[in-house]
């Protein structure tokens, strides 16, 4: 299912914002604070509309759990761009052409769906969390905040998750997670530990995918001959370099962790959403045409859809260059800028012909 | 509020925009020629692709900037075809 349209309201800093005719690959570029992350974790909501999607969203934003538990009632505050109404919602509506998926986040300080949850447990099986949940739900309103997710597609409409903050943390459900689909976000600092990243090699190696992770490795740095994972300890991904020992990845630079993470994402989730902000970092200039080579095929060989952020002139201009060598419609340049006349935030779509243009003639393109 | 005048290659930039100053009007902005030194060089000048791209990356920036009106100026040269290139661009 490739998103060709994005309608986002009432999200971080967009009010009322729509992005249109998205492709395979897709870079997004716009200034500081311009709302390209947003936009990300738009994308990742709507693919997979849980509890555990807005808490990794907390984690890669640092955003700090002590804050929640101190001012529970403001816990989900951030997620909105008008806080001030009693209820908030925020909707997140992507068209396919397949079909159109909605998603609403609804926060008040109503429990009512929590209270669903009661009534499905076995009474004889009760969980301390639920006893835990009814000693929230009895505290005072001004101690807590509901953050409810619903799913909408064609008529359905369905609760996807609920969560409750409170002075001891989050309590979530997760409830339907049928409408979820694969979906991967690789933030701009943010490391996954090397266990997490040495089981995605193994999964890949499993499928018969270790060779080509290797070359990938070997576009950004051609001395590299081997790699494997190892067990020492920790479980971690190792390479070997030509007459060196094997070493543990860590040791190599920013950039082979983010490739190898790139592509072990993209074949293990085959027909999936790739989601990488600020794609430029830890890359070289010289490495960058061979990291967009890569990332299109792999997007057209594993039917995937990437949607990547960008401050650098370096990292659109290699892009111009190496989706020119693809059909014409498979990648395009996004840039988010505000409106002149009515101060909005506004996506402008670029054609790779238009942007090669533009990158001739030294236009602006970045959210100037 | 601006207005937006396109010329077709860097002397006619500096031309109209030396006009400008000299008849002292304050409302008009200079945008980027249509074609580089690059594109002379290689003898193609204007093209109606050139001009096609140049109305395309003009729509690109036009919410970011309050322009009122545009005004395009293209060399003649004697071919009549070209007044018709903006009608036949398409933008």
């Amino acid at each position: 299912m490739m998103i060709k349209n994005l309608k986002i309201s009432n999200f971080r800093c967009f009010d009322n914002f729509d992005i249109h005719e998205f492709e395979r690959v897709n870079l997004i570029g716009g200034r500081n604070n311009s709302g390209k992350t947003a936009l990300l974790e738009a994308l990742y909501l709507n693919s997979a509309p849980s509890s555990k999607t807005i808490m990794n969203l907390r984690q890669i934003r640092s955003e700090s759990l002590e804050f929640l538990k101190t001012i529970p009632a403001k816990a989900w505050d951030y997620l909105f761009f008008d806080k001030s109404k009693l209820k908030k919602i925020i909707k997140i509506v992507a068209e396919s052409e397949e079909k159109i998926k909605e998603i609403e986040i609804v926060c008040d300080d109503s429990i009512e769906q929590f209270e669903e949850f009661f009534e499905n447990e076995d009474e004889d099986e009760e969980t301390q969390e639920i006893e835990e949940l009814k000693t929230i739900l009895i505290e005072n309103e001004n101690k807590r905040s509901v953050l409810n997710i619903y799913t909408r597609t064609d008529t359905n409409r369905l609760l996807s998750a609920s969560m409750i903050a409170n002075s001891k943390g989050v309590i979530t459900k997760t409830q339907n997670i049928s409408s979820f689909n694969d979906v991967n976000f690789i933030p701009s600092f943010l490391r996954i530990t090397n266990p997490a990243l040495a089981e995605e090699f193994d999964k890949a190696d499993l499928e018969g995918y270790s060779d080509d992770i290797l070359k990938i490795v070997q576009s950004i740095d051609s001395s590299i001959e081997q790699i494997k994972t190892l067990n020492i300890g920790k479980s971690s991904i190792y390479l070997k370099k030509q007459t060196n020992e094997y070493l543990p990845i860590t040791l190599f630079g920013e950039a082979v962790y983010r490739v190898i993470q790139f592509a072990l994402r993209i074949v293990n989730n085959r027909n999936g959403i790739l989601l990488v902000d600020e794609i430029e970092n830890g890359i070289h200039y010289t490495s960058q045409d061979d990291l967009w080579t890569i990332l299109f095929q792999l997007a057209i060989n594993f039917n995937i859809q990437i949607f990547a952020t960008t401050h650098s002139y370096e990292m659109i201009k290699s892009f111009s260059k190496i989706a020119h060598k693809f059909e014409s419609e498979t990648g395009a340049y996004f840039e988010i800028a505000k409106s002149a006349k009515k101060n909005k935030t506004i996506a402008i779509k670029r054609d790779i012909e238009v942007l090669k243009y533009e990158l001739s003639q030294e236009m602006e393109f970045r959210g100037e | 509020m601006s207005n937006l005048l396109i010329v077709e290659s860097k002397n006619d930039e500096f031309f109209i925009k030396a006009l400008v100053d000299h008849l002292n009007i304050t409302n008009i902005d200079i945008g980027k020629p249509i074609c580089s030194i690059q594109d002379y060089k290689c003898l193609e000048g204007l093209s109606l692709n050139n001009l096609i791209l140049r109305l395309e990356a003009f729509k690109n920036s036009l919410p970011k900037n309050d322009i009122e009106a545009v005004g395009i100026i293209l060399d003649n040269d004697g071919q009549k075809k070209k007044s018709n290139w903006v009608n036949k661009s398409g933008c």
